[in-house]
């Protein structure tokens, strides 16, 4: 059993800034949560301060209904991954793996097993007796996870494990971490500002940005349903279109910078100012021409799967990027007609960035 | 080597006869008088010399003199290169921890590498004058019967301290420099896996500050064999009875206050071989420990 | 990070202590140095200022019987002066030189003349006292500038210093340089030497202090008063100190270790950053 609660937890720097503002959290048992964000959004303060490295400067951490806020880091029964590994150099990867135990007065006979049987499960038996600097970068991040495990924590932290590891490893050392995790059912925090990572690993996510969660849900839910213009941008690869757009007077459609016209499929005050957002696979390619929206070909990628068409749209030509599935030819310049049903297209306030 | 060189100037040669020169004048010339009046006998006005061969050099190691000096300087380097390293180990530890004022702290801590030897050496001895020393009355007080004057061992205690004093910012420095070379996750990971700071420091911090201690070790007896001229110049001048000279100052002393050229000779030859392997021991040692 | 508190409150205490540890000493001989000697002789040493320090210092500074001699405080930094920054100058452009001739040229005479300049690390000055006085009263530099300084400089550190730094410049900028048509001299004038900006300044902070603090050469080659530099001058007061049955000259005493302490503190402090780098560079 083992739970992770945050009360308003804040957190404001000694020279003034504020890194937290108030963040609320409830992360249940066996829960693989991720905090996803930009640099500098606060994902990581708050793993540290989930992990007891840095102070909480208001309201509570709670693991499994203990306040740990004044708990020391060694004392709170977590265990960390850090980006780079920070496995202690001059000892061997056994020493390594068995140091949090040896210190917590753990017998001989039982750091072995668990040692041991950790290096089964990471597959690093032959591996023990050397010294990180003979491993490469994936061996000793699984090192120092096997650092982790043996200590059969309440809670997992990561901190972006996989950012130094080269792009196939990164892939590969996911589904292993997200096996790994489901084998032994511990709670885990994991951050990462990549969001492919984000949404494939999670159980539930937490997208941050500027010190504040934006939204919490599950991958899909925040993928169908983002909860503002930020998240909306930030889940999902190419990025959503953005286009501005004004609702008409019979409420019934929101003109867009050419005259276009969507139609709405919930009630919002007429001539109200708006961005309108549409995935890139949520437009379809009308041949006849009847489409909504008119753009012009800019560039096209061919990824082989699937094709990426860049285009630009209106009098101030904004970015409209169409995603079709299998090889696609267009001259650059050819004007294609776009269309898009109402139940798939996403409204923000145009101040607030709220979802509508 | 680097890759890329210059070939066929007259440049270097420019270059680097300046310090050649200077270092034929003023170096390989008095080191090879060095070795040459190490195997000569002066009579007493100085006016004709004998060549002895090695027999200064039986003098010298069969004076008891010398041997005390040499047993003096052999306990008195380890001893402060220890102490000095132990106590600026623990300060750089804690300066390292602190946040607040560490600046400051750090500041207050380094500047005793400015300090002229026989400046910390008077200063010494001010504090221990039996007219108006503090820490001279505070030995008296607790009843030790203090006596640096006369007793050797009060004076050896006296010129260590002296000599730990003015070498703590040096091994400060570098400690500090060492501590901040350790990443930063390693010392956190530590943290999440060890509660106690005292635990952490003897198996993450120590270990990984090795080649630094190492290196500080080779330094701090070389400091203590050859920069306490100084200090001792300006306190116990050797007193009593010689107990607290360095085989250096014994040099001096012979040498030039007692104009014993070839005994004198002979101990810088003495002295020469000694540091010659204390600095081979260093580049050997520490080239190879260095780093990780 | 994490840290507890009695963890945080013992490290300011360990830190305080060790802090007034080092400032002490000198704090007492700067506090002393204000009082009268009688006042010290029956009071012993102080801990807070008396008020003669304009008459003590100013003894010492303008007066020269208060030390003893034919020369005040005042000449004797004069010398301490021109000792250090002689020192230091003639110390960084020698031994940049020199590294220069090293590190980037491929010469016959390279390897030899490259042990030799180590050899000069197996022996410091110390070990050949004597034959380097003799040395240098052969040539007629007894009690000159020139012989306080020169001999100082026959030593391999800053060599070794620039050497290193020499190794770490990139290979491409001298391919570049060549390709510009530059030679040895242009491109050592015209890009080695801005590049060692502050290396140079690092380097030259520490031998400055190194000269300042010279101690056993001054005292043998200069017999002459007028040559005494500060740390020099220290050792006779302290010589005849207790001279003359009266009551030892205490503050004035103190009054010149301040003197001669205050210059390559200050110049330590103020440059911290600068003096660090320089250090930990050289000793590598």
């Amino acid at each position: 059993m083992a739970t992770v609660t945050l009360n308003r937890a804040e957190k404001t720097y000694a020279n003034g800034f504020k890194a937290l503002h108030g963040i609320d959290l409830e992360i249940g048992d066996g829960e693989f949560t991720v905090l996803v964000g930009p640099s500098g959004c606060g994902k990581s303060t708050l793993l540290r301060m989930i992990a007891g490295l840095e102070g909480i400067s208001s309201g509570e951490i709670k693991i499994d209904d203990r306040v740990v806020n004044n708990v020391a880091p060694a004392d709170r029964d977590i265990a960390m991954v850090f980006q780079n590994y920070a496995l202690y150099p001059h000892m061997t990867n056994y020493a390594n793996m068995a140091y949090g135990l040896k210190n917590r007065g753990y017998s001989k006979v039982e750091i072995d097993t668990r040692v041991r049987d950790a290096a089964k499960i990471l597959q690093l038996d032959d591996y023990l007796e050397r010294k990180p600097q003979q491993l490469s970068g994936g061996q000793r991040q699984r090192v120092a996870m096997g650092r982790a495990i043996v200590r059969e924590p309440k809670v997992f932290l990561f901190d972006e494990p996989l950012s130094n590891l080269d792009a196939k490893l990164r892939v590969d050392m996911r589904l292993e971490i997200k096996n790994l995790q489901q084998r032994l059912g511990i709670t885990s925090v994991y951050v990462t500002h990549d969001q492919v990572e984000a949404m494939t690993l999670a159980d539930r996510l937490i997208v941050m940005n500027a010190g504040i969660a934006e939204q919490i849900g599950t991958p899909i839910e925040i993928y169908e349903k983002p909860a503002s213009l930020f998240v909306a941008s930030f889940i999902g690869s190419p990025s959503m279109n953005f286009l501005d757009g004004k609702v008409a007077d019979d409420k019934s459609y929101v003109v867009l910078g050419d005259g276009s016209k969507i139609d709405l499929d919930h009630v919002i005050d007429a001539g109200r100012d708006l961005v309108v957002g549409v995935r890139p696979e949520h437009f379809t390619l009308k041949a006849d021409g009847s489409g909504a929206l008119k753009a012009r070909v800019r560039m096209i990628e061919s990824l082989g799967a699937e094709t990426l068409i860049y285009l630009e749209f209106g009098k101030k030509n904004e970015n409209v990027t169409l995603r079709m599935q299998g090889t696609h030819q267009f001259d650059k310049g050819q004007e294609l007609s776009l269309a898009t049903s109402a139940n798939l297209v996403h409204l923000f306030d145009k101040d607030s960035g709220k979802r509508l | 080597m680097k890759r890329v060189q210059f070939g066929h100037s007259p440049v270097p040669y420019f270059f680097i006869a300046p310090q050649i020169l200077i270092i034929a004048i003023f170096f390989l010339w008095p080191a090879a008088q060095a070795v040459y009046q190490s195997f000569l006998l002066e009579d007493a006005f100085g006016l004709s010399s004998q060549f002895v061969w090695f027999r200064n050099f039986e003098d010298v190691l069969a004076s008891g003199a010398w041997l005390q000096s040499a047993i003096f300087t052999a306990v008195f380097s380890f001893l402060v290169a220890f102490i000095s390293i132990a106590i600026s180990l623990f300060l750089a530890v804690r300066a390292d921890e602190v946040i607040r004022g560490a600046k400051s702290y750090k500041t207050l801590l380094m500047w005793g590498y400015a300090v002229a030897p026989p400046v910390a050496g008077l200063l010494g001895n001010m504090l221990f004058n039996p007219l108006m020393g503090d820490l001279y009355k505070l030995f008296n007080s607790f009843g030790f019967e203090f006596n640096h004057i006369q007793n050797a061992g009060d004076a050896a205690f006296v010129v260590t301290l002296i000599a730990v004093w003015k070498q703590v910012s040096v091994n400060f420095i570098f400690f500090l420099s060492g501590l901040q070379g350790i990443p930063k996750s390693v010392t956190e990971a530590a943290t999440l896996d060890c509660k106690s700071a005292e635990r952490r420091f003897w198996t993450i911090t120590f270990p990984l500050l090795a080649p630094t201690t190492f290196f500080l070790m080779v330094i701090n007896l070389t400091y203590a064999f050859f920069e306490t001229f100084g200090i001792i110049d300006v306190s116990t001048k050797g007193s009593p009875g010689g107990s607290t000279a360095t085989l250096v100052y014994k040099v001096y002393v012979d040498g030039f206050l007692g104009a014993d050229m070839g005994g004198s000779s002979a101990q810088s030859v003495l002295l020469m071989i000694m540091v010659s392997v204390l600095t081979v021991f260093q580049f050997r040692f520490i080239e190879r420990k260095v780093h990780y | 990070m994490y840290q507890s508190k009695w963890r945080t409150i013992t490290n300011h205490l360990i830190l305080i202590i060790g802090s007034l540890f080092m400032i002490l000493p000198v704090w007492i001989a700067l506090v002393s140095s204000t009082h009268t000697r009688e006042y010290l002789f029956q009071h012993g040493l102080q801990f807070w200022f008396g008020g003669h320090f304009i008459e003590n210092y100013g003894a010492i500074l303008f007066d020269s019987a208060a030390t003893k001699g034919r020369v005040t405080a005042l000449e004797m930094l004069f010398n301490s002066m021109v000792l250090g920054l002689g020192f230091a100058i003639g110390k960084v452009i020698i031994s940049m030189m020199a590294a220069y001739a090293i590190v980037y040229f491929r010469f016959r005479l390279a390897v030899p003349l490259f042990w030799v300049i180590f050899a000069t690390l197996l022996l410091p000055l110390e070990v050949r006292i004597v034959p380097s006085y003799e040395v240098v009263t052969n040539l007629g530099l007894l009690n000159t500038y020139t012989g306080l300084i020169l001999p100082l400089i026959a030593s391999a550190t800053g060599t070794f210093f620039f050497r290193q730094f020499y190794r770490s410049v990139p290979d491409e900028l001298l391919e570049a340089a060549r390709l510009d048509g530059a030679g040895p001299l242009r491109f050592f004038i015209d890009i080695l030497v801005p590049l060692s900006v502050t290396m140079i300044a690092a380097i030259f902070i520490i031998m400055f202090v190194v000269g300042w603090n010279q101690y056993l050469w001054p005292l043998l080659m200069t017999t002459d008063d007028q040559l005494y530099t500060i740390v020099i001058g220290i050792k006779q007061v302290y010589n005849s100190l207790y001279e003359g049955g009266q009551i030892p000259q205490f503050p004035k005493a103190f009054a010149l270790t301040i003197m001669a302490t205050i210059p390559p503190v200050l110049v330590v402090v103020i440059f911290q950053r600068m003096f660090v780098k320089g250090l930990v560079e050289t000793e590598k």
